[in-house]
C-alpha cells in the first residue's frame, strides 16, 4: 500500500490514459484521419456550439465553414467577417482562411495585406503556407530558375513552390508561399502583376 | 473568531497572493489589446518554464528532498517521458488530453495548497477542514470549466474527436447538474465554517482573499473574452509567479534555518541571492528553448524579431529563412566566442602581474 501511495497520481493518470489511448488507437484503425471539423463531417460539432456557444466567434468560424461547403459563398463572407469583428487573435486557421479568402475572391490589395499581416503578427512563427493562382507557369527548367530568383528577392517570402493545379496539366497554376517573418507583407508584388512572367525583371 | 496568518509576511502576500491576481488580469487585458497572440508563447518562457526550474532546483538540487524522494524523482521522469513518447505515436489526442486535464487539476492543487498553508500559519479551521477546501476548490473550478464558453469549446470539441458526440441536450442537462452542485455545496460550506466558530475555532480572513482573488482571475479571464489569450496569459501569470515566490521563500527559510546540507539549492537562494535564482530560471527558460529548437524570437511577445535577415547584395547573400538564419546566428556565436576568449586571454595571463605569479 505504501508503493500505491507514493504513485497513486501516476497510477490514476496511467489508468485515464490507456482507457482513452485505446479509444483513440481503435478509432485511427478505423479512419484516415482525426475528424476535420471544417468540412461537412463536422456538421454535427458545429450544431452542437451553436446550441452552446451561439455568440462565440468561434462557432461563427465554424459557420462560416459549413456554409463555404455548401457552396454559399455570401454566408461564408458574412459569418467570417462576424467572427472577425470579435478581434479575437487565438484562431490561426480562421485567420488563415480569411486571408485566403480575400486572396481568391481578388479583394482589394490593401484589403489582403491587412489579412495576411493580421495572422502573421499574430503567429509569426508560423508554417501554414498561402496560395496565389495563376494562369499559366514555367514550362522549362530554366523558366522556374528565372522565377524562384525573382521570388527570392521580394523580402517577405521564405520560400515557394510553383506548381500545377493538376499535375502534368497546364489548366492553372499555384504559388505556395512561406512567410519570412518580421517582414511586412506586400501580396501586391505579386498579385499586381498581369502574369508569373511579369515577376521576372527583363534585364 | 478570525485569527490571520500569512505564507510569507502581509506586504508580500498582499503583493503576491492578494494583489497579484488583479495585476495579472489587468497585464493581460492589456496583451489582449496590444499585443499578438504569440504574447501566449513568451509568458510561457519568462514564467511557466522558470516556474519548472523552481521545481527542479526544489527537488533535485536539495540533498534532503532529493533522498527522501529519490525513487519518485528517479522513475517518476522515466515513467511519464516513456508515456509521453508512446502518446505521441499511438494517442497524440489523448496525450493532449491528459496533459490538459493534468494542468487544469495541478492549478487546482497548487491554490488549495496556498490555501493549506494559510490555515496552517494561522493555526485555523478543523481537521477536516482542507476537505471541504479542496471540494470548493473542485466544485469552482469544475463550474468554470464546464460553463465558460472559452472551455466549453474545447471539451466538446475533444469529446468529439474521440468519436464521443454529446447533444445539445446532454450538454445543457451537464450545465445544469454543475450549477445544482454548486448551489447545494456553498450552503454545506458555509454550514462548514460556521461549525467550525462553533467549535471554538478560527478562520483566517486572509485564506477567503485569496481564493477570492485567484477564482476572481480565472473567472473573469473565462467570462470576460472570447479569446484563449487573456486566460492563458492571466492564469500563467498567477499560477507561475506565485510558485515560484513559494519556492524561493521556501528556500529561503532553509538556507537561514542553516541546518540543512547545502546543495545546489543553497547556491540560489539564501540572503542575497535572489539574482541566481532568477538567472539560473532565465538561462533554463534559454536552454529550453535552444533544446526544442524553437525561434528566441519567442522571447520577445512578438514586438522584437532579432533574427530576421535580409539579402545582403553586396555579398550576394539572398534572403534567408529562419534555418538558414539560425545557422548564420549559430556561425557567429561561434566566431564570437572564440574572440572573446582571444579578447580574455590578451589579459588575464601577464606573467609580469603579481596576483598572476601566485598562481604559478
Amino acid at each position: 500500500m505504501t508503493w500505491f501511495r507514493r504513485y497513486r497520481i501516476l497510477v490514476v493518470v496511467y489508468s485515464i490514459g490507456i482507457f482513452m489511448g485505446l479509444r483513440e488507437y481503435s478509432i485511427s484503425q478505423t479512419r484516415e484521419r482525426p475528424v476535420d471539423f471544417l468540412t461537412g463531417e463536422g456538421s454535427v460539432f458545429t450544431d452542437v456550439m451553436i446550441g452552446v456557444n451561439p455568440e462565440d466567434p468561434d462557432t461563427d468560424f465554424l459557420r462560416a465553414m459549413r456554409a463555404l461547403s455548401l457552396a454559399d459563398e455570401e454566408g461564408f463572407s458574412e459569418l467570417l467577417e462576424k467572427a472577425l469583428s470579435a478581434e479575437i487573435k487565438h484562431n490561426e486557421l480562421l485567420l488563415q482562411f480569411h486571408a485566403q479568402h480575400l486572396l481568391n475572391q481578388g479583394a482589394e490589395t490593401e484589403k489582403i495585406n491587412k489579412a495576411l499581416n493580421r495572422w502573421h503578427q499574430n503567429f509569426p512563427f508560423s508554417e501554414r503556407v498561402i496560395t496565389v493562382p495563376f494562369l499559366t507557369g514555367p514550362t522549362t527548367p530554366y523558366q522556374a530558375v528565372l522565377l524562384e530568383d525573382a521570388l527570392s528577392k521580394i523580402p517577405w517570402i521564405a520560400d515557394s513552390e510553383f506548381e500545377p493545379y493538376i499535375p502534368d496539366s497546364s489548366d492553372g497554376w499555384r504559388l505556395r508561399l512561406m512567410f519570412r517573418r518580421g517582414e511586412a507583407i506586400d501580396i501586391g508584388l505579386l498579385t499586381d502583376v498581369p502574369s508569373w512572367e511579369s515577376l521576372i525583371p527583363r534585364d | 473568531m478570525f485569527k490571520t496568518g500569512y505564507i510569507i509576511n502581509p506586504r508580500l502576500d498582499m503583493v503576491w497572493f492578494l494583489g497579484l491576481p488583479f495585476v495579472a488580469v489587468l497585464a493581460a487585458l492589456g496583451a489582449q489589446a496590444w499585443l499578438p497572440f504569440v504574447a501566449v508563447a513568451s509568458i510561457n518562457l519568462w514564467i511557466t518554464i522558470p516556474h519548472h526550474y523552481a521545481t527542479w532546483v526544489r527537488t533535485y538540487g536539495m540533498p534532503e528532498d532529493w533522498s527522501r524522494f529519490k525513487e519518485q524523482l528517479v522513475l517518476g521522469p522515466i515513467i511519464i517521458v516513456a508515456a509521453a513518447a508512446a502518446g505521441m505515436v499511438w494517442a497524440p489526442i489523448t496525450l493532449l488530453i491528459i496533459v490538459m486535464a493534468w494542468d487544469h487539476q495541478h492549478s487546482i492543487m497548487q491554490q488549495h495548497g496556498f490555501s493549506r498553508i494559510y490555515d496552517f500559519k494561522a493555526g485555523t479551521g478543523m481537521s477536516n477542514t482542507g476537505r471541504f477546501d479542496l471540494t470548493l476548490h473542485w466544485i469552482l473550478y469544475s463550474f468554470m470549466f464546464l460553463n465558460a464558453p472559452m472551455f466549453r469549446n474545447l471539451w466538446i470539441r475533444e469529446l468529439y474527436k474521440l468519436e464521443i458526440p454529446l447533444s445539445v441536450q446532454f450538454v445543457d442537462i451537464l450545465l445544469l447538474a454543475s450549477r445544482a452542485v454548486l448551489a447545494v455545496f456553498i450552503p454545506i460550506y458555509i454550514w462548514h465554517l460556521w461549525k467550525t466558530l462553533r467549535n471554538g475555532e478560527s478562520l483566517n480572513p486572509i485564506k477567503y482573499a485569496f481564493i477570492g482573488a485567484s477564482y476572481f482571475l480565472w473567472y473573469f479571464a473565462a467570462w470576460h473574452t472570447n479569446s484563449i489569450l487573456l486566460f492563458a496569459i492571466a492564469h500563467r501569470l498567477m499560477h507561475g509567479l506565485q510558485y515560484i515566490v513559494m519556492v524561493y521563500f521556501f528556500l529561503q527559510r532553509k538556507s537561514d534555518l542553516g541546518i540543512f546540507q547545502p546543495g545546489f539549492w543553497s547556491k540560489v537562494s539564501g540572503q542575497g541571492r535572489l539574482k541566481w535564482f532568477l538567472i539560473g530560471g532565465g538561462a533554463y527558460a534559454l536552454v529550453v528553448q535552444l533544446l526544442i529548437n524553437r525561434p528566441l524570437d519567442e522571447f520577445g511577445f512578438g514586438v522584437v524579431n532579432f533574427i530576421s535577415y535580409q539579402a545582403v547584395p553586396e555579398f550576394g547573400l539572398v534572403g534567408m529563412d529562419y534555418i538558414s538564419g539560425y545557422e548564420l546566428f549559430a556561425q557567429t556565436m561561434i566566431s564570437a566566442y572564440a574572440l572573446v576568449h582571444y579578447y580574455v586571454d590578451s589579459f588575464i595571463w601577464k606573467v609580469r602581474d603579481a596576483k598572476v605569479q601566485v598562481g604559478l
